[in-house]
């Protein structure tokens, strides 16, 4: 694994959005509408799963990957990082989640 | 009263002095015109909306004044404005085209200001206290079968706005005349004797247009709010057969959010408005190419419902 990714599966994250997120799900899509930014998000269940993690605790990238996978049935693939990073990244650019600053590791 | 009860002189000299006062739905407008042609029109269309007098105390949601154009231009091609609040929103109309410039100015008018209510680009009728909400895009066919349905006994609330009031759950009606474009305006004489038509304005900036008066049962029903019941997007496809297709919840809130004039401005509460819709009423897509068998689609929905409400 390249060394960016390594350092990144260390980086904390947290959605201070997501208690006031308004709700509601609809044939397993998402909708959610943040109030801090006026913005409307349609999302797909691992999306909201991450956001509702990350609503709860802090947590590394590695943190959220092992909660994610008690939730997968067994004869699931694993999920990979790379598909993490790319949902975090896109969550962060939405404005839905955000770097913890502080030591929340032990989440 | 009404403006139909006003002698035509009466009627003439309460537009000239500004002090003609119109309920329409919710809103109160204050009048002004010295057109002529614009107060016949405004007669014939506008018969059952019902009037205020000066000393009637009440907030005056809107000042309207169509006056003719200034400049050497009146003297070889006259025109006319609309003024709110003294001031002119968009370029002036010809001047044979005052009733369709003061019919869209209403809308700006509307549009721009009763953030009160989640606005939705849509026809809006109703059965019963029950409401069908038709948002739709240009060209779809939505005034047709707006127009349609109203000339088959349907309440009409709206043909433009469907004026959704979060707090209450229900649309409040604003009947108005309901403008029909180029080949709308034969289908629909063509439809019903019953229909009332005003004057074809040609060659206006939505094309041929003529006006088709609100049912009296309309009016008289237009302090009735509705209660969403059906979402239906209507699309005309020449060769269609019609059917009500189920649509499904996440596409409806899609669709719904991004018809509403000012979704975005309402905020959370835009979004609980459109997921209360969507959650309470029943959504189709429907595609039309003869209004007689979409009318009989559309009631359908109501026989539907009260076979359930027996149950």
């Amino acid at each position: 694994m390249p060394e960016e990714s390594l350092a990144d599966t260390k980086s904390v994250w947290r959605s201070p959005a997501y208690p006031q997120l308004h709700q509601q799900e609809w044939e397993h899509e998402f909708f959610v509408f943040n109030p801090a930014s006026g913005d409307t998000h349609l999302l797909n269940p691992l999306s909201m799963e991450i956001l509702r993690l990350l609503g709860g605790n802090p947590l590394t990238l590695e943190q959220l990957l092992e909660r994610l996978q008690l939730l997968i049935d067994d004869g699931e693939p694993p999920l990979s990082s790379m598909v993490m990073h790319q949902h975090l990244a896109q969550l962060d650019l939405m404005g839905l989640i955000a770097p913890a600053t502080g030591d929340h590791r032990s989440a | 009263m009404i403006i139909g009860q006003l002698e035509q002189r009466d009627l003439r000299q309460r537009l000239r002095s500004n002090r003609l006062l119109l309920q329409l739905g919710p809103f109160l407008l204050r009048l002004g015109s010295r057109d002529r042609l614009f107060t016949d029109t405004l007669q014939l269309l506008h018969p059952d909306t019902p009037l205020l007098e000066a000393q009637e105390t009440r907030l005056i949601d809107f000042h309207v004044e169509l006056q003719p154009g200034q400049g050497l231009r009146r003297w070889w091609r006259p025109q006319v404005a609309f003024k709110t609040d003294a001031t002119p929103p968009f370029a002036p109309f010809p001047r044979h085209q005052g009733f369709p410039l003061f019919e869209w100015g209403l809308n700006w008018c509307i549009a721009m200001q009763a953030h009160q209510y989640l606005m939705f680009h849509a026809a809006v009728l109703a059965r019963d206290g029950q409401a069908l909400i038709m948002p739709a895009e240009p060209g779809s066919g939505k005034s047709t079968l707006c127009a349609a349905l109203m000339l088959r006994g349907w309440q009409l609330l709206s043909d433009e706005f469907g004026l959704y009031r979060p707090e209450s759950g229900m649309i409040e009606p604003i009947p108005r005349p309901i403008p029909l474009k180029n080949e709308s305006i034969e289908v629909i004489r063509a439809f019903s004797p019953a229909a009332v038509l005003g004057p074809v304005y040609e060659k206006t900036r939505k094309g041929d247009v003529a006006h088709l008066r609100p049912t009296r049962e309309s009016m008289r029903l237009m302090n009735q709010a509705a209660r969403p019941a059906w979402v239906v997007f209507p699309r005309y496809r020449k060769g269609a057969r019609e059917a009500l297709h189920p649509f499904a919840r996440g596409r409806t809130f899609l669709k719904l959010s991004g018809n509403a004039f000012n979704y975005r401005l309402q905020g959370a509460r835009g979004f609980d408005a459109v997921a209360d819709i969507v959650n309470n009423t029943d959504a189709y897509y429907l595609e039309f190419s003869d209004l007689d068998r979409a009318v009989e689609q559309l009631d359908t929905l109501t026989v539907t419902s009260a076979v359930s409400l027996q149950l």
